[in-house]
């Protein structure tokens, strides 16, 4: 405490160190608040532009797939999962299909959404539903083993919780079977 | 530096800031650290209940702040107690 740097630096490293420990404080309290798993209901409405897609530049050797555009309406409740270390949940639809005798499976994304919280100034909504309706589906479901028709396939909607201190944790929130159409449309 | 070699502003501007007395030097050691932590356990239970982490955060970097612009530098607050140097041996600046 002899020189003007000696204190500068015994206050500055003090107040780090306050922080650390406050910030696990806020990760360690966290578990004690309510974390449910929320409900959430998915329907898919349509499959559109299902057809057989050729490439029209060289696209590492594969030259043509089945392609699909989905359109759903989704309704979920995220209440049970806000407490004061969640920063935002990032949502995404994804799409599951395996072909038993080929011996494949494989996962496409088709939507993802930020969904921040309600009470914080910068986020889109004021209530902790959400509800899309007739949303179409960013991303379109290829398969270059043109095994889609008639085929069925597992829509899953999962949930990344991002808190503002702690690990990022991902949950399964549900299951959707369904059957693709028989032929291309 | 030898004597008789005067101080550019600067200099002499740290060196005003810089020394303090002993007492308040004990005395800014104790208190930063109550007033630091005062805080942060205040705004912490507040923060709690109002389910906003950056109350608490934003209040324990603002008391710091408030802690280094008065208890750092020397202020005359803190040169009231100087000690009582000896008179220096008149015999060797001859």
């Amino acid at each position: 405490m002899y020189s003007i740097t000696a204190r500068f630096n015994q206050i500055v490293f003090f107040t780090s160190w306050t922080l650390v420990i406050l910030s696990l404080l806020n990760q360690g309290t966290a578990y004690f608040f309510k974390t449910g798993k929320p409900t959430v209901d998915l329907k898919i409405l349509s499959a559109d532009k299902f057809q057989h897609y050729k490439a029209t530049y060289y696209n590492g050797g594969v030259t043509d797939w089945d392609q699909v555009t989905f359109k759903f309406s989704l309704e979920a409740d995220f209440e049970p999962v806000y407490n004061w270390n969640l920063k935002q949940l990032f949502l995404y639809v994804n799409v599951h299909h395996e072909h038993q005798q080929k011996g494949y499976e494989s996962d496409c994304v088709i939507y993802d959404k930020i969904i921040s919280r309600p009470d914080d100034p910068s986020s889109w909504s004021t209530s902790s539903k959400l509800v899309l309706k007739n949303q179409r589906a960013e991303y379109p479901l290829k398969d270059i083993h043109k095994q889609l028709r008639n085929a069925t396939v597992n829509f899953e909607v999962w949930i990344e919780v991002m808190p503002y201190v702690g690990y990022i944790r991902r949950e399964k929130l549900g299951d959707f079977e369904y059957k693709m159409p028989q032929q291309y449309n | 530096m030898a004597e008789g070699q005067s101080d550019t502003f600067w200099k002499s501007l740290y060196i005003y800031f810089n020394e303090m007395d002993f007492e308040s030097q004990l005395f800014v050691k104790k208190i930063y650290k109550i007033i630091i932590l005062t805080v942060a356990i205040i705004s912490f239970i507040i923060a709690f209940f109002l389910e906003r982490f950056s109350v608490c955060v934003y209040s324990t970097i603002g008391s710091s702040v408030l802690c280094i612009l008065v208890l750092a530098p020397a202020w005359p607050i803190w040169k009231k107690n100087q000690p009582n140097w000896q008179q220096g041996n008149q015999q060797k600046q001859k």
